[in-house]
This record gives structure tokens, sequence and C-alpha cells, in this order.
């Protein structure tokens, strides 16, 4: 029973985590959402290819070969400052995002107090008059405790984006 | 149509927004320009063994590449003789066969018909497979591993439609010795914008850097996010600053045949000015190019290890580069997808002697910022012209491409027609000269005068 409620407590937690997450994104609080991540991070997501049944399984781009994104701490840093500059004409006026967070899989990780967790999301973005764009796809996280703060820490992020063509006019977004 | 010459009168720098937008007119474009010119295809080194093939489009039509067991690289319409259907979806992959999914008619790398569902119950065995195969690109040739393609049997050989572009392509193609290969993974981005936006651009618009990019370079200031007082600061005036920037000696290059040369600083020692600053995938970039200097100077020339290694480029219609630009080389092509879109598939390009850990470092490079913290603004820009030209009134304006308006000639260092300035549209001018003539020209080739 014990077990069972251990768990149940670190699913909560890491469920708590990650909405606390997808609100900083969805309300623009940038810098606030650099803190969940370790400085140690990986964030990173493969290019999705077309290929012949027998080649499945190297649909994505392996590591070291092109990525979508494929950032450290340090890029993550320029990316967010970007989302705040008066120049950055992607996002002025801003843009309204909804991240939507499921399927939440929870797995011991090699290292002790890491946890794999998978998750699904789709983010949906309206801008301006009109626009609107829909990403969907898988998140595969090393989440890390943490003292203080949201309690965890993302130590890395690999993220199946379900677009060949990416469909949008630009990847200013996290996901 | 027919007042195409009016829409497009370079003379005087002046363009109509209507070529942007017309249905009539990027159907032209699809019948004109893009059969006729020489359009880029593939990477040698992304085909390495006979059957190795990849899938891409010449203007709005599918085309198969593929290398052949001869060693050459030979290229088809992806659509079946049958009944049209794309014999290949795969991006890419190695095969033995196309076999086309609707009746089976299959075709081997070479596009050769070489077997037919119920030849002899069926056609009774009258059907001349040899006169059936894939639609060939007559023509494919390359240069120093960039594969082109034309349909034109007049069209010049792709070294005279090159000219001199090819000295400045040296820059991204021939620094060392064994030339450059493309590493896995592609950037595939659908934007909205004509195709044209995005062409230009890389032929002549250095003008646009510093304020569409403003955002980019503010972003590595070294300040924390919550410090930086860019928010407090008037854009236009912090844009400025950027584009000061620009006031330095530099030049532009432009080709009658439609190519250009964006712009370059001729003092700098372009590819590694401030990157070492920047983290630590740029500085093993910065290391990796001062270690090789020398020897890109010795097979280059001085002049070429300086200012045109690190800029952006276009190969008339939709060949695009960027050469060293912040720790990377990317080469890519600029599909059309109707007036209103375009698709930029974009390749990180690496010396094929660069060790292991410098490629990764440029492959890190080549995700930050073009498609991350350049493109964003790019693509907000240009689906920004183009929702603005929806209405009548404002496509029929004409705009102004009269930056540097008789300026360019020849240039005691830099080969071709040469303007005096880094930033300017002369090579803007020459792309949609070259463009006209190839809208209105009946002839296979639209000769140049």
């Amino acid at each position: 029973m014990s077990a069972a409620l251990d768990a149940l407590a670190l699913r909560l937690s890491i469920e708590e985590f990650l909405y606390l997450e997808a609100e900083l994104l969805d309300d623009h609080r940038y810098d606030q959402w650099l803190a969940l991540l370790a400085d140690d991070v990986h964030y990173w997501a493969p290019t999705q290819a077309n290929r012949l049944r027998r080649d499945r399984g190297r649909e994505a781009s392996a590591p070291g070969e092109v990525a979508l994104f494929d950032d450290d701490k340090t890029t993550l840093c320029w990316r967010v400052r970007q989302m705040g500059l008066a120049t950055h004409w992607a996002e002025d006026p801003p843009s309204r995002t909804r991240h939507l967070v499921s399927n939440i899989r929870i797995a011991p990780a090699e290292v002790d107090g890491e946890y794999a967790v998978r998750s699904n999301f789709l983010c949906y973005r309206n801008r301006l008059r009109d626009e609107v764009d829909l990403w969907a796809g898988e998140r595969r996280d090393v989440l890390r405790r943490a003292d203080g703060g949201a309690g965890w820490l993302i130590a890395r992020r690999a993220i199946t984006l379900d677009q060949n063509v990416v469909l949008s006019k630009n990847l200013s977004v996290f996901f | 149509m027919d007042d195409l010459e009016e829409l497009v009168r370079w003379r005087e720098g002046l363009v109509s927004g209507e070529i942007f937008v017309d249905p009539g007119i990027h159907r032209r474009e699809t019948e004109q320009v893009f059969p006729r010119a020489w359009n880029y295809l593939v990477h040698e080194s992304q085909l390495r063994q006979p059957g190795d093939f990849v899938t891409t489009f010449i203007g709005a039509d599918p085309v198969l590449v593929a290398r052949q067991r001869d060693g050459s690289i030979a290229a088809m319409l992806n659509s079946c003789r049958h009944r049209g259907m794309a014999v290949c979806r795969a991006d890419a992959g190695h095969t033995r066969a196309f076999t086309c999914p609707f009746h089976g008619w299959t075709y081997d790398e070479g596009g050769r018909l070489v077997n037919v569902p119920n030849l002899e119950n069926g056609y009774r065995g009258q059907l001349d497979t040899s006169a059936w195969g894939l639609t060939p690109v007559p023509r494919v040739e390359a240069y120093k591993g960039l594969v082109f393609a034309t349909f034109s049997p007049d069209a010049p050989s792709l070294v005279d439609y090159l000219g001199e572009m090819a000295w400045y392509l040296d820059c991204l193609l021939d620094r060392r010795e064994g030339g450059t290969e493309v590493m896995g993974g592609v950037h595939k981005i659908r934007m909205h914008g004509n195709w044209k936006l995005i062409a230009e651009q890389f032929a002549g618009d250095n003008y646009h850097a510093g304020i569409t990019h403003a955002s980019a370079a503010g972003a590595l200031a070294d300040k924390p996010p919550a410090d930086d007082p860019a928010p407090e600061t008037p854009a236009a005036r912090r844009a400025m600053q950027f584009t000061a920037a620009m006031a330095r000696p530099g030049r532009q290059f432009s080709h009658r045949q439609g190519h250009g040369v964006a712009g370059f600083f001729t003092s700098d020692k372009a590819l590694t000015g401030g990157l070492r600053q920047m983290a630590r995938d740029q500085a093993v970039v910065a290391d990796y190019y001062d270690a090789t200097d020398a020897e890109v100077a010795n097979r280059l020339g001085a002049e070429r290890a300086k200012g045109p290694s690190g800029t952006a480029g276009l190969v008339f219609p939709t060949f695009i580069y960027l050469a060293g630009v912040f720790g990377a080389s990317t080469i890519g092509v600029a599909h059309p997808v109707g007036p209103e879109h375009f698709e930029l598939w974009r390749w990180c390009l690496v010396d094929a002697a660069a060790p292991p850990e410098v490629k990764a470092a440029m492959v890190r490079c080549h995700a930050v910022w073009p498609l991350g913290l350049a493109d964003a603004d790019d693509g907000e820009n240009w689906s920004a012209v183009q929702a603005a030209l929806q209405g009548p009134m404002a496509r029929r304006q004409l705009f102004n491409y009269q930056m540097g308006l008789g300026l360019a000639g020849p240039d005691p260092v830099y080969p071709g027609t040469v303007s005096p300035e880094p930033i300017g549209e002369e090579p803007q001018r020459a792309f949609y000269r070259r463009w006209l003539e190839y809208m209105t020209s009946p002839d296979a080739w639209p000769c140049v005068d």
C-alpha cells in the first residue's frame, strides 16, 4: 500500500511540475521557465523524415545530425532573451499559446533521483488576426529531483514533433 | 499578363506587388522559369551508393534523383507514366526498383520500365516498355558536389550558367582538399510568402539583416534576460544601432543569369568575427576556421579567405546558401508552393576533412541560428508582406528597388558585376531582369544579350 501511495505521490508531483511548466510558457514567463531547466540540460528535437517501411526507425535524425532544436542552457538563454526583445517581430504582438500535456508515463531513470518521463503534447498557437498553428508530439524527459524551487529540474528533453515539413512559419515556441 | 514589362521595370528599380500574388503569373513561372533554369537537386554526398535516392521538386514538378550503377546521377519525374501517381513517396532511401502502388508499373533506379503487370494477357505483349520509362530530366550536371538539373536542351552548361558565381561559391565548396559533405537531417519549413521573397533576399538583401535580425543579434548580448534594457528601448532606435554596423567597406555581386552574393565586408576576417565570444560550439568553429585559414588562403587566395567567405547568396532561381554565418554553412532550396507559400529545405554543409567534433559543433550552430533565432523573424516578415498584398490597391503598388542604382561595375579584386557597398539592390534588379526574360521569352532558352 505504501509503495502504491509513493507512486501516486510521485505521479502527482511530476504532473504538477509539468502543468506548472506549461503555465509558465503560456503566460510568457520565460525566464521563470528557464529556471526549471538544469544547467546541464540538453533540449533536442530531431527532424522527421518520410522513410520506406523497411527503414522504420530511421525517420528521426540521429544524435549529431541536424535537429530542429539542439540546445544547451546557453543557447536556450539566447532564445528566451530574444522572446523578450521589442525587435523580435515574430512575437510582437505576442502570440497566444496553449500547451496541453497528457499521457504521462513515469519510470525510474538510471541515476538515483532521476525519472524518465514521457508525455504527449498538443500546442495551439493563435497569432495576429487569424493565424493558427497546431503542433502535436511526444516529449521524453529526464526529470531530476531538486531542493526548493519547483521540486524538479528538466535534465534532458527529447521532442518528437509529429511533422515532416514544419508547417508553421517559424518555431518561436518551446515544447 | 502582357504587361509584365510594366510590372517589372528593373531599369528604374520598380517592381509591382502583383508578381508575388497573381495565380496566373505563378502558373507561368512553373512553366517558363523552373523547367528551363538550372535547379538545385541534391548534394553528391547524399547519394553514395547505386540505388540511393532522394525525392525533391523542380518548381511545381516532383522529381526523383538516384545514383546509377555507373556512378552517375539521374533525375526523372516522380510520376508514373500510366496514371501519374508518384512512384516514390519517401524523402530518401535505397532501392533497386520503384513500384507504382496504383497498378504496379515498376521502374529501375534509372527510370526504365522493367515490369508491367498483365503485360502478356492485358496488353497482348504489344506494349513497348522501352518507350514508357519515367520522364527524364534530360540534363544533370554537378559543380563541386552540388547537383543541378534542367529540362532545357538549349541551356548553357552548368559551369557557364554559374559564370563568376562559381568563384564566390568556391568560398563555400572548395575550402579544403576533399570538398564538402552534407550532414544527416534537413530543416524543412513551410513559409507563408511567395518564393521570390526569399530568392531576392539571398541574392542581394544584406539590408534587412540589421533590422529583421536585430533581436537575434540582441539575444547574443551578454546580459541576463531580466536585465535586458531592450523592451524599454524604442525598436527603431535599437534597430538603427545594428544597421550602423553595416556602414563598413564591402561589396555585392550580381550576375546576368540572376545569381547574387548578398553582401560582404572586405576588411573582415568574416568567419571568426565575434564567434568566439558566443558559446562553446561557436568557439570550436572559430578555432577550426583559424586553424584552416592558411590552407584556405593558399587554395583560394587571401581575398576569398576574408569577405565573401561569410555571406549569403543565390543561384537562380532557388538555390540559397549561407557561408560561414554564425558558425555554420547552410545550403538550401526554396520550393514554390503556389503563389502564396514556399518550402525552405536547408542542410548543414561541412568540409569533408573537418574533425568530427567540429562537424558536430557546426550542426548545433545550424539549428540555433538559421531555423532558430534568424528564421523566426524572417518567417514573420515574409508572411506580413504576403498578407498585406491581398488587396488590389496594395498589390498594384510599385515597390522601391532603387538602392545603389547605377553604381555597379567591374572591381579590381572581385570578379563580375560588383557594387561598391555591402548593401544595395543591384542583385535584386539583376534577379528580376532575368526573371522577366524567362517569363516573356518563347525560346527553349531565354538568351542573354
